[in-house]
């Protein structure tokens, strides 16, 4: 039942006396950078919640110190595991990333046919397992991209190419519909918002991103008129200060304004904001960057943002200098999933989009978030050890994959 | 070397969107941050004024035996919305419920409650918390709508009036007024904390919690050197004799000659500081401490100065003679001994003894204009003591430099008169001469004790006024004085006081002096070989008689001998006195 493929190197492969074999240096920095940030974000955002939920102002720190133990542990083995691996591991001559991903598929779908899942703020998004809770949707994201980037690195050609993306496609959609059932619309969103990076980078025919892309939006729109909530934030969302709307559906939106505002350039010092007092929802995960611009001012939140573009750039390096394929759509995917979410999250406290409750990967407090993120990042650094040097600008020279996925000659 | 792959190209594009991504971010960050921050920042100002002060405890004044003297509780005031109280007959129907729990009548609860425009009335201050308890009962069973109940901090002052100079009090505009209220206000005070409660900027909940910023700091407690115990001896000594002379004010202070502490300090009329405003007058200031605030011409209890000085500059020795004729003329302007009679050739003691005016100008001439005042202003006078209570005044000197000063002025200054002091400035000054020489500050404030620890105030010597070797002779002239003198009303059975009288007369606002009326005053230590105490009786216009020798003298004597008992100082400890009773 087990079956290991071998490994296929690339016949030019050997002869790259400039491929890396240490992780890129700003990404590694940033592993360590980001979370530590978040760290001290949280210790200030999270204390009146903390206490009032607790009775300790600094229960949830001490926890995400904790969670920051576990997520760098996990980060380090993602690291030291060879990518390769994930797409030659095959259960009954189906590959390893499948059953991952039809496990998390599975957990969820029983997550929404019985009542094991554990219900907190008018959502069922967490597992208990003891003192421990996992939320399986922020898995799904590194698992789903694991299983997309396996299936496009395999080679097709003509129409076989194009029967390829029909699984996948499909699969995204159905991760995203169970994930927005729960309901969390901002994962599925983000789950949409990888998936279609991943077809974009895996050459989908622009045609067919097109409709897709429309299928996507269209089920979006339905999931939005399924709940009267969802349209009234988007109603809030177009119309913020009309009276009609202030009462708790814009209010997040509102009150991250007033912590922005607040902070102005220099921000009103850390640990010194008051809108983390029970005016900004959930101050200490979706709402952090309103915290942090209350007391830091755009300087911080400038700061933050300048810490995820730089991952992206370094990200999309990675990607478009990864050995094969299945690297490169690694790499896109873990990128788009860890900027795209930081993106999503900044614009919808920052009112460019409407409002959804997504974490800022790695500056929210929150174990699953963290562990999926650094889970991510951990993969993203092992991909990077193997990318090959900037190509040097010659003519004439196309790279195009044999039967095996290598670059032809 | 493979050049980048055809998909890397898209993988570019994904870079340029992300960057765009981010620049939007950017772009409404600046937005937010700078151009919109203050309508935003405002809007938050207004949803965070809900940021209120946690009123502290005010430290609590405690006497030696730490007994308080002054406590802080917490009591509710009720208070109404009248606006909630609108139509049918809620108001009556509260005003009726309330009046019997609040011990007002219910008209004037129905005149406050059926104001419908009001948002708010107070009905009641500082209810008892048995009161508060039933109030909150109703509340919660909603037969009590519109009232509420706000904790407020309340000042008491367990013994009323007792020692209300020097305490001072808490007023109701929450400041600390006289006394040690007023002194030590910052430390009593404490510092406020702050306390967050949220409302959202247009109406909506933010969330029920309320968040602690910042706890409130209680304020110090206050240990006195003042002993209740001899207070309470004091004030009423000082209201049996303000009755017994017919007297219509009066001070007495006890104080430890060798530290400075003051033991006991009252003056009569007094007010109770836990219903101050009832002894409020248009007139005068009510709530002053005349021991420290008033300043009188002390009389012959001033000649112990001027003796002071003539002995430690060596102008005279104890066994200088003068001739004592009754009177004398000094710039122009003849001075008569109390009694218009002459004692013929006197020794110093004599001086003391008999309480010579002729004598005191004598002596007062020997020693010259500029030592004179040299000595009364080492002694401090004309200064303020420093004494740690609020509203002293520094008495009045007038020096040979001062347009109003004549070469008569020594003659009378020598005896007390045409110079103003306090009470406790004369006080202070005859303990140097007790304690060697060296003036103290007085002080009333002992330990300051905060949630840091105690801190305890230690006696501060001022400066050396006169020799060691003078204070010992002035005294034991003092001990001889007090045997010869004619008076022996100052005299305790089996124990050796000592101590000089003084009867002063009390100048017009106009000019001149007051034909009617002294000042009685006695100025007295014991035990003479181990000082204790020193006291100092001063009564105000008696009726009865004028003299110190025969008003206030009496009333050390009581005074001392109650301190005797109170101390537990032996009886016959000394027979000092006995011998010098011989020997006068």
């Amino acid at each position: 039942m087990l079956r290991i493929l071998p490994r296929i190197v690339p016949a030019n492969w050997a002869d790259d006396a400039r491929r890396k074999r240490w992780p890129d240096v700003p990404l590694t920095v940033l592993t360590f950078a980001l979370p530590l940030a978040g760290l001290i974000a949280i210790y200030s955002a999270s204390i009146a919640v903390s206490y009032n939920e607790t009775g300790d102002p600094h229960f949830y720190f001490r926890r995400q110190v904790l969670f920051l133990l576990v997520s760098f542990a996990a980060a380090v083995t993602m690291f030291r595991i060879d990518y390769h691996w994930y797409s030659r591991i095959q259960f009954f001559g189906i590959s390893l990333t499948f059953w991952l991903l039809a496990a998390v598929v599975g957990v969820l779908v029983l997550m929404a046919v019985t009542d094991v899942g554990h219900v907190a703020r008018g959502s069922e998004r967490w597992i208990r397992w003891g003192p421990f809770s996992l939320q399986p949707s922020e898995i799904a994201k590194p698992i789903l991209v694991l299983y997309l980037a396996q299936v496009f690195a395999k080679p097709a050609e003509g129409l076989n190419r194009l029967a390829q993306f029909a699984a996948p496609t499909l699969m995204i959609g159905l991760v995203a519909a169970i994930v927005a059932l729960q309901p969390d619309l901002g994962t599925a969103i983000m789950i949409l918002l990888i998936g279609a990076a991943v077809l974009v980078a895996a050459r989908m025919p622009f045609l067919l991103l097109v409709g897709v892309t429309v299928l996507g939006l269209l089920a979006a729109w339905y999931a939005v008129l399924q709940e009267p909530y969802r349209l009234a934030r988007l109603r809030a969302f177009l119309d913020p200060f009309n009276p009609q709307y202030q009462d708790n559906v814009s209010h997040h939106i509102n009150q991250a304004f007033l912590a922005f505002g607040s902070g102005k350039i220099t921000g009103v010092g850390l640990g010194r904001g008051l809108q983390k007092f029970f005016y900004l929802p959930e101050p200490h995960t979706d709402t952090i960057y309103a915290v942090i611009g209350e007391e830091l001012g755009l300087l911080g939140t400038l700061a933050i943002l300048l810490l995820f573009v730089l991952l992206a750039w370094r990200g999309f390096n990675v990607a478009a200098r990864a050995p094969d394929l299945f690297g490169q759509l690694l790499a896109v995917g873990v990128t788009c999933g860890l900027f795209g979410q930081a993106i999503l999250n900044m614009a919808v406290v920052t009112g460019l989009l409407p409002f959804t409750g997504i974490p800022l990967p790695f500056i929210s407090a929150g174990g699953s978030s963290l562990l999926a993120s650094a889970m991510a990042m951990g993969l993203l650094l092992n991909v990077s050890t193997q990318t090959i040097s900037a190509p040097r600008k010659k003519k004439g020279r196309s790279w195009k994959m044999d039967a095996n996925g290598n670059p032809k000659p | 070397m493979p050049p980048e792959s055809p998909s890397a190209v898209r993988v570019r594009v994904l870079q340029v969107f992300a960057l765009l991504a981010a620049l939007a971010i950017a772009g409404e960050l600046v937005w937010l941050h700078v151009v919109e921050s203050d309508t935003f920042s405002a809007l938050a100002q207004k949803q965070h004024r809900n940021d209120t002060q946690i009123l502290p405890q005010r430290g609590s004044i405690l006497d030696a035996n730490r007994t308080l003297l002054a406590t802080a509780e917490y009591l509710d005031d009720v208070e109404a919305a009248p606006n909630v109280l609108r139509g049918g007959n809620l108001a009556q129907t509260m005003a009726s419920r309330l009046s019997q729990l609040l011990d007002k009548p219910e008209d004037q609860l129905l005149a406050l409650l059926d104001q419908p425009g009001k948002p708010y009335v107070l009905l009641a201050r500082g209810v008892a918390p048995d009161v508060s308890a039933r109030i909150q009962e109703i509340k919660q069973d909603g037969q009590a709508p519109g009232i509420s109940l706000r904790v407020t901090p309340y000042r008491t002052y367990p013994f009323g009036t007792l020692a209300a100079h020097v305490i001072g009090f808490h007023s109701q505009s929450g400041s600390g007024q006289y006394g040690i209220e007023g002194y030590y206000e910052d430390l009593l005070q404490g510092a406020p904390g702050r306390r967050l409660s949220s409302s959202a900027p247009f109406g909506g909940e933010a969330g029920e919690a309320t968040w602690v910023l910042q706890n409130a700091e209680p304020g110090a407690d206050l240990v006195l050197t003042l002993d209740g115990g001899v207070q309470h001896i004091v004030e009423r000594e000082l209201e049996a004799a303000l009755e017994e002379y017919g007297a219509s004010s009066g001070t007495i202070i006890v104080m430890d000659p060798k530290t400075g502490a003051i033991l006991a300090m009252a003056s009569l009329p007094t007010y109770d500081a836990n219903h101050y405003q009832e002894f409020h007058k248009p007139s005068e200031d009510a709530y002053a401490n005349p021991a420290i605030s008033m300043q009188y011409e002390p009389g012959s209890t001033f000649k112990l100065i001027t003796m002071a000085g003539a002995l430690d500059s060596g102008v005279v020795t104890p066994s200088s003679t003068y001739y004592d004729g009754g009177s004398i003329e000094y710039g122009g302007v003849e001075i008569k001994n109390w009694d218009e009679s002459g004692h013929g050739e006197s020794d110093m003691t004599d001086l003391l003894a008999f309480s010579s005016n002729v004598g005191a100008v004598h002596v007062g001439n020997r020693l010259g204009k500029d030592l004179f005042y040299e000595y009364v202003h080492a002694f401090g006078f004309g200064a303020p003591t420093h004494v740690d209570l609020w509203g002293e005044v520094r008495g009045d000197v007038l020096t040979p430099q001062s347009p109003n000063w004549y070469p008569s002025s020594l003659a009378t200054n020598a005896y007390g008169q045409g110079i103003a002091v306090t009470p406790l400035q004369l006080t202070t000054a005859v303990a140097a001469i007790i304690n060697d020489g060296v003036l103290m500050r007085p002080y009333v404030v002992q330990e300051i004790r905060t949630e840091d620890g105690v801190e305890r105030v230690e006696p501060t010597p001022v400066r050396r006024v006169i020799r060691t070797e003078t204070a010992r002779t002035l005294l034991a002239m003092l001990v001889e004085a007090s045997g010869r003198s004619e008076s022996k009303l100052h005299r305790v059975e089996g124990y050796a006081v000592a101590g000089k009288t003084g009867t002063s007369s009390i100048p017009l606002p106009t000019g001149g002096y007051d034909e009617r009326f002294t000042i009685a005053s006695y100025i007295g230590f014991g035990p003479v070989e181990d000082p204790r105490f020193i006291v100092l009786v001063k009564i105000d216009r008696p009726t009865v008689e004028p003299w110190g020798s025969l008003v206030a003298a009496p009333v050390f004597r009581d005074v001392a001998s109650e301190l005797f008992r109170y101390y537990h100082i032996p009886y016959m400890a000394s027979r000092h006195e006995t011998a010098s009773e011989t020997a006068g």
